[in-house]
This record gives C-alpha cells, sequence and structure tokens, in this order.
C-alpha cells in the first residue's frame, strides 16, 4: 500500500526532491542521517520523538520515514502501530540499536519495510536502500 | 529456604485429621492405622511443599535472569549509539562528505572506521556470551535456506580475501537439503568458522563445504593457515582462548568465536570437530541435525511451539 503511494507521487512531479522523514531522538545521530541524505540530493524533516513524528506525517507529504524505536514520549512501536489504521502511509525503513530478532520481526508484523541495527550498517547501505526503494 | 506462616498452616490443618483420628480410635489396630494414615499425610504435604517451594525458587531465578537480560539489551543499545555516531561520521568524512582529506588524515580516520567497528562487533560478542551463560539466547528453528546465508556470508568477507590475495571457495552437494534451524544462528556458526580461517591464513586458499550425510548436514571450513600448535589444541574451544602463534598475526580478536560457535552448534543438538597441523592448515567441521533439537538450558524455559 505505502509503495503504491510512493509511485504516485513520483509520477506527479518527477522533478521533485524525494523527502525523508528522520524520527530520531539522538540528536548526533539525527544530524548525520540529516547531513548524509542532504548531500545525497533528498530533502529531510526531522522529529525528535513519536508524537511529533505522526503530527509531521499527518500534515507533511514526506516520501519515506526513518524510524527509530526507542525514543521519549512515544516509541517506534507505537508508531507503527498508529500508521497502521492511517490511510496513504509513507514506507517505513526501521533505524534502531535494538538488536534483538524479535523486535526486527514484530517491525515487520507492524508494517515496516526494512530494520536496520544501526551501528552494525555502514550509512551508505542506508541510503543505497532508500535509493533502490524509489527505482 | 524459609518457611512461611501460610505453610505453617498447610501442615498444622494436614496434622488435625491425625490428631483427630488418633484420639477418638482407642484400640490398637486402629491406633496404628491412624498413625499410618498421618504420616502419610504429612509426608504428602511435605513433598508438595517442597516442590511449590522449588517452583517458587526457579521462578525467582527466571525473573532475575530476565533482568539480567533485559539490562544487556538495555546497555547493549545504550553502548552501540554512541558507535553509531562515531562510525558514520568517520565514514562521510572518508567519503569526502565534509571536503576533501589529505591522504595522511585519510589513514587516521581509516583507523577510526575500523576501531568503531571492531567495537561495535565486540558489543554482539558479549552480548552472545552473556546470552549464552545466563540461557536467554533466544533459539527460534524454522526451514532455513543455508545457500542464501552461505552466500551472503561470502559476500560479506569476499573483500577481505581478495585484499589478502587468497581464494575462497564454495563447494556443495547439487542439492543442499534444507535444514530446519534458527537461520541466525547458522549466520553465526559459519561465519565465524569463515571469519577464523580467514583472520589466520597468510596464503592459500579457503574451503568452504556442504555435504549431506544420513541424518545430518556437514559444513566444513579448510584453510591453508596458519593451523593450532598440537599442545593447545585441547583448549580450541574454551572462552578467550587465544593459540600462542596467533596472537601476533590478529590482535583484535577475542577469544570468544569458537566458544560461542561451540555452545551454538550443541545448542541446537549438532556437534563440531577439527583438525588442525601447525604450519599446513585446519579444517573445522559443523555436524548439523537436518532438524535441530532446542537443548534445555539450566532454568531457561523455552516454548514448546519453538521446539520442532
Amino acid at each position: 500500500m505505502p509503495k503504491k503511494a510512493a509511485t504516485q507521487n513520483k509520477k506527479k512531479n518527477p522533478a521533485r526532491k524525494k523527502k525523508i522523514l528522520i524520527v530520531e531522538d539522538e540528536q548526533p545521530i539525527l544530524t548525520t542521517l540529516e547531513l548524509k541524505l542532504r548531500s545525497c540530493g533528498f530533502d529531510t524533516a526531522c522529529a525528535m520523538d513519536g508524537k511529533q513524528a505522526l503530527l509531521l506525517i499527518q500534515g507533511d507529504n514526506c516520501d519515506l520515514i526513518l524510524l527509530d524505536l526507542v525514543m521519549p514520549i512515544m516509541d517506534g512501536f507505537e508508531v507503527l502501530r498508529r500508521l497502521q489504521v492511517m490511510e496513504r502511509v509513507p514506507p517505513v525503513f526501521v533505524i534502531t540499536n535494538l538488536g534483538q530478532e524479535e523486535d526486527s520481526l514484530r517491525c515487520k508484523e507492524l508494517g515496516a519495510l526494512d530494520y536496520f541495527v544501526k551501528a552494525d550498517v555502514p550509512i551508505i547501505e542506508i541510503i543505497e536502500r532508500i535509493k533502490k526503494h524509489f527505482v | 529456604m524459609r518457611v512461611s506462616l501460610l505453610d505453617g498452616a498447610i501442615i498444622a490443618l494436614a496434622l488435625i485429621p491425625l490428631v483427630l483420628i488418633a484420639s477418638s480410635l482407642p484400640t490398637h489396630f486402629f491406633g496404628y492405622a491412624a498413625i499410618i494414615y498421618g504420616i502419610f499425610l504429612v509426608c504428602a504435604f511435605a513433598i508438595a511443599l517442597l516442590i511449590s517451594k522449588i517452583i517458587q525458587i526457579r521462578a525467582a531465578r527466571q525473573s532475575i535472569e530476565r533482568q539480567k537480560d533485559e539490562f544487556l539489551s538495555f546497555a547493549s543499545h545504550q553502548l552501540r549509539t554512541p558507535l553509531t555516531a562515531m562510525r558514520w561520521r568517520a565514514e562521510m568524512l572518508l567519503a569526502g562528505d565534509a571536503g576533501r582529506i589529505t591522504n595522511e588524515q585519510k589513514k587516521f580516520v581509516v583507523e577510526i572506521e575500523t576501531s568503531t567497528k571492531r567495537m561495535a562487533e565486540l558489543v554482539n560478542q558479549f552480548l552472545n556470551v552473556s546470552r549464552i551463560n545466563l540461557g536467554t539466547f533466544e533459539i527460534n528453528p524454522r526451514p532455513c535456506d543455508l545457500r542464501t546465508i552461505i552466500d551472503s556470508i561470502v559476500r560479506e568477507l569476499k573483500p577481505i580475501a581478495d585484499r589478502k590475495k587468497i581464494t575462497l571457495r564454495i563447494r556443495s552437494d547439487a542439492k543442499i537439503p534444507s535444514i530446519t534451524c534458527d537461520p541466525k544462528i547458522v549466520r553465526i556458526l559459519v561465519f565465524n568458522l569463515v571469519a577464523n580461517a580467514l583472520a589466520y591464513t597468510k596464503k592459500g586458499s579457503i574451503t568452504l563445504v556442504v555435504s549431506q550425510a544420513p541424518r545430518q548436514l556437514d559444513i566444513s571450513v579448510s584453510d591453508t593457515g596458519v593451523g593450532i600448535p598440537i599442545d593447545q589444541q585441547q583448549t580450541v574451544f574454551t572462552k578467550l582462548f587465544r593459540a600462542d602463534n596467533i596472537k601476533e598475526m590478529n590482535p583484535n580478536g577475542c577469544g570468544l568465536g569458537l566458544y560461542i560457535v561451540k555452545q551454538l552448534i550443541e545448542r541446537v543438538g549438532g556437534t563440531i570437530s577439527f583438525t588442525s597441523q601447525e604450519g599446513v592448515g585446519s579444517v573445522f567441521s559443523l555436524h548439523m541435525p537436518l532438524k535441530s533439537i532446542v537443548q534445555q538450558n539450566g532454568s531457561r524455559a523455552i516454548t514448546p511451539s519453538s521446539i520442532t
């Protein structure tokens, strides 16, 4: 479902930069991702907790969400749960430092498209996965 | 083991019939019968009490283990967070995201980048060892595609082999049988063996052979590496073991890989064996059951659904 929405967007306006919403409470990681994504030609929006993220998702037309799990106020699992009942939700890649397999399975059950353990992957791998998604 | 007031009350209640019967039946015969009955009752209650205590203690221990495991998860999450920022920033510096850097600076950053990667691996390894020791290492057997797992490991390690000019070969029966095992464990097992072979081989080749025996699958990794000195072969699988002849060769090793492999292969009902000759090479072989069994470990409760 989310995939479809993204392709429709692409058809409408091919010149527009893809907008990635980064949901991450750790400032150093947030800015790192922001810098890298921008240098790779993406537009970015940021949220530092789940609640803020939901507001942005409802109001903004972002094309993809990078979602952290452990966050104050509202965690990533809850965000995924709430996104399930929303319409035309952009695809979600979970980026977390929770390494347990059960967390990854739970996220995928909740509709996340992919799952990355941040400390274990090079940043470029995440960027390439995003680019692959928009091809 | 403390006996609570409630436990005491139960015993007292159990004694009541004994006292009543004994006092109401004056003849010797009934007296003896009542005493035997009483003794029987007391024993039965004592046993029941003991069992309930054991269950209570086990539950308490499990809850302590769960708490320890939660702490581990939390600690590793917290450790990984700053590591991520360090690793990604170093990668970005190398990619030129902050402008051009000199070759000399590049060398420094490469060192930072490799160290953060190593640190992340160490966090993972310590976490695995702690979970194995605590008995909280999750094992979920399911059909797993060995070919895909091997391919991804080879893809990951090929660059290191290429850099060292070591040939990395895979040989397998035409059809690799499907096995039922936790893919995450298969990955850890094979990855560790191939990574070890790579780390301790200076030149030559590494061959991964997959073959099917009647009721098991054999995965062996042979190398033309330094080998393990014969007097140290007994202790290869002990925690923190590092052979004398490799300490200089790979100062990054921490002696946990083979320990983890041995613990995990046994946990899924398999075995590991090896032959090695110093200066010639080593062959490590995993013998995995086609359907993995989950070994009960200590007080770890494994849900029936996870046992295939």
